[in-house]
């Protein structure tokens, strides 16, 4: 579904990322993981065409992203808070994504009603512009709504972070449930290696922008990558 | 202490990511200025000098008149455009900083307002002129402080009002009516304010009364500040009670109903949308300079007029389509939105404002019919031709708009790219000189429908004009989205 094809972007002198193959397949759900700095956002802005890359491109389905619109039909993606409106309600918001995705109030209504637990009774009704909520509900606002019309692709970046612990966990299920019972692909980056290897069956580890490991999950793959980062301040502070 | 501070602003100045605009938009602040300081020097002289040969009455009496109305105005005006210096604050609330000086530093931030030291320009010389012309020293020295020391007062009664508009808008409403009865000497508060500042100068002990006042307004008001020095008073925004809504009428209308539905949303629940909206109301009443100077009762000056009276809101808000959306361009660009639905819905607000304003400018009528249809002429070709050509300037538009920033953003201009200026011409000249030329030769109904037409023409071309912004829109896509990062 999506392909990166030499993929790389350099600001100024510096060279933040350079891929030269990754594909990822219908209906998988894949983590991707590294440090800050990594270019974990980066690869995020190229695939949703808000930056321009300095060599390669990405595709989405055959449809290269920066020259075609199409992808946009297919992916919800929730990065950081400008992919909120502040001034608008959540139920606000929700129709509005609804709408451009050809969903009707009554659908996304009944869409929203599976979210009242992971919701907890703060978001909906609780007569709050998306500004004045709080930075974790506003991310469950971004999340749900990368979700609304059920997009082919749903990229989510860090969704873990800012989260209570009970609604990481809450997320977690989501996102399992969600992958479990649709052909949905998940592209989901997190710094937190213990949940991205519970939810996801594929891990891409970038480091310094460059691509190390692309390993599918086992049970022993969340020791493997917290040796991998171990390692990686050792080699660090030589 | 303040050192350290000027140095901060200093470096948020010139790190600041639209520096260039910034300093663009500063020099011309700053030439502005330097021009508003030689008018006011000029007002001393004419307010001294115009009394006492024209009207051949002293001035110093004839002054004291207008001092009453002179202090509320500068109040009205300061609350509307005088920034607060709250922002910026909360980073050195848990510093080592003692929270007296970070109050008195504020204080005195709003003393480095224009408001606050540029009447100065005013008052300073016309001191210089009475004592040149004679009059008591300790007399002038008196008069003149009091109206110095009041104006400060102003300053904190500035702050102390802050957020409270309904008191503004009363005290506003009050000035106007008091100015209406005093013209009609059924009340007359010239008279009080009169014999009030001539007791100044008559008994120059009496300055000690201002003096007190404005000590206590100091006292008051850094207690008013010291005590809402709180996150949850305050520094911050008020958290108003959100209200799901929409216009329902426009659900039947599709996404484009649903675009305007978003933009009505925001004009209500932002400041700076806000502010910007109630700005261009006031746009309404820019006929009225036509009665200051003659230059402005020529044809072409009269259209220049029209353009504003019914455009107000086209070009206060169409600059700033999609400035607007700065905050979220990132969800825009990667939904699928329609972009010509988006201009359309735009345009639809900025047509409907247009076509209100040219029934409101009725008003005009009474000065003249005339008038009202050179108005009529450019409310027309605003339709047809500008709402578009400034959807277009927009697009090369790019500041960023903060949607919550306490919204007094009348008084920055933020555009002088050169495209814009280059667009100029089609918005404005050229109406201009088909109005102009055409009411010379074939007279003012001539001169309408000429302006008419080519309204007409731009309307029935709008869609392909649409299709080339659009086209625009995704050119520039990527500089956009990095330029609306930055604040």
């Amino acid at each position: 579904m999506i392909t990166i094809n030499n993929l790389s972007k350099v600001y100024e002198t510096k060279k933040v990322l350079s891929i030269e193959n990754l594909d990822f397949h219908k209906g998988q759900t894949i983590g991707l993981v590294g440090n800050n700095g990594a270019g974990k956002t980066t690869l995020f802005s190229l695939i949703l065409d808000l930056i321009e890359p300095t060599s390669g491109y990405v595709s989405i389905d055959q449809e290269k992203v920066n020259q075609s619109e199409n992808w946009k039909n297919k992916v919800g993606a929730f990065i950081d808070e400008t992919f909120l409106i502040g001034y608008l309600t959540p139920e606000e918001y929700f129709y509005f994504l609804g709408e451009l995705r050809g969903q009707s109030k009554a659908n996304v209504d009944e869409f929203l009603k599976n979210f009242n637990d992971f919701f907890n009774g703060e978001i909906l009704n609780a007569k709050k512009y998306i500004r004045d909520l709080s930075k974790g509900n506003m991310k469950k606002v971004g999340i749900i709504g990368a979700l609304i019309g059920t997009p082919a692709i749903i990229i989510l970046d860090e969704p873990f972070a800012n989260l209570d612990p009970s609604t990481q966990i809450k997320l977690k299920n989501l996102i399992r449930d969600w992958s479990q019972n649709s052909d949905s692909t998940f592209l989901i980056s997190s710094h937190d290696l213990a949940h991205t290897t519970e939810v996801c069956e594929r891990i891409v580890v970038i480091n310094k922008g460059e691509l190390v490991r692309d390993i599918q999950t086992s049970p022993e793959t969340l020791r493997d990558l917290e040796q991998y980062f171990a390692d990686q301040v050792l080699v660090n502070t030589l | 202490m303040l050192q350290r501070f000027i140095k901060l602003e200093f470096k948020s100045f010139f790190r600041s990511s639209s520096l260039a605009t910034n300093i663009i938009v500063k020099i011309f602040q700053l030439l502005g200025m330097l021009y508003l300081l030689m008018m006011f020097v000029f007002v001393a002289f004419g307010a001294f000098y115009f009394p006492k040969k024209e009207l051949h009455v002293d001035p110093m009496p004839f002054i004291s008149r207008f001092l009453i109305y002179w202090l509320v105005a500068d109040l009205f005006l300061r609350y509307f455009f005088q920034q607060m210096p709250t922002q910026n604050i909360k980073p050195f609330l848990t510093m080592n900083i003692k929270k007296n000086t970070l109050v008195n530093y504020m204080i005195s931030k709003t003393f480095s307002s224009f408001f606050s030291w540029g009447g100065l320009f005013i008052y300073i010389p016309l001191l210089g002129i009475l004592l040149y012309n004679g009059y008591s020293i300790e007399g002038s020295f008196s008069w003149i402080f009091t109206i110095i020391i009041l104006i400060f007062c102003n300053n904190f009664l500035n702050v102390l009002l802050n957020g409270k508009d309904i008191v503004v808008w009363i005290v506003g409403a009050v000035l106007v009516l008091a100015a209406g009865l005093d013209y009609y000497k059924i009340i007359s508060l010239s008279s009080i304010s009169e014999l009030l500042f001539m007791k100044f100068y008559q008994h120059w002990w009496l300055i000690i009364v201002p003096i007190l006042l404005m000590i206590v307004g100091f006292m008051i008001t850094k207690k008013y500040i010291a005590g809402n020095f709180y996150l949850d008073k305050g520094l911050e925004m008020k958290q108003e009670v959100g209200k799901t809504e929409s216009i329902q009428f426009l659900n039947h209308y599709g996404v484009l109903g649903t675009f305007i539905n978003n933009d009505i949303r925001m004009i209500k629940r932002s400041k700076a949308a806000k502010s910007i909206t109630m700005g261009s109301f006031l746009f309404l009443f820019y006929g009225l300079l036509m009665f200051s100077s003659p230059i402005y009762q020529t044809p072409y000056m009269e259209l220049f007029m029209g353009l504003f009276v019914t455009g107000g809101f086209l070009f206060m808000f169409g600059q700033r389509v999609p400035s607007f959306d700065s905050s979220y361009y990132p969800l825009m660009m990667t939904l699928n939105v329609p972009y010509k639905e988006y201009l359309k819905a735009k345009w639809w607000m900025i047509v409907s404002a247009v076509a209100v304003s040219m029934v409101l400018a009725i008003g005009y009528a009474f000065v003249s019919w005339d008038l009202y249809f050179t108005f009529l002429a450019a409310g027309l070709y605003n339709v047809g031709v500008n709402s578009q050509i400034v959807l277009l300037s927009g697009a090369y538009n790019k500041n960023p708009v903060d949607l919550n920033a306490r919204g007094k953003t009348l008084g920055k201009k933020n555009n002088f790219s050169f495209k814009s200026i280059i667009l100029m011409l089609p918005q404005m000249v050229l109406p201009m000189a088909v109005f102009a030329g055409t009411k010379y030769m074939f007279g003012t109904t001539a001169a309408v429908a000429s302006l008419g037409v080519l309204g007409l023409i731009g309307f029935l071309l709008r869609e392909k004009f649409f299709d080339f912004i659009v086209k625009l829109y995704k050119k520039e896509k990527y500089s956009t989205i990095k330029a609306f990062k930055g604040n």
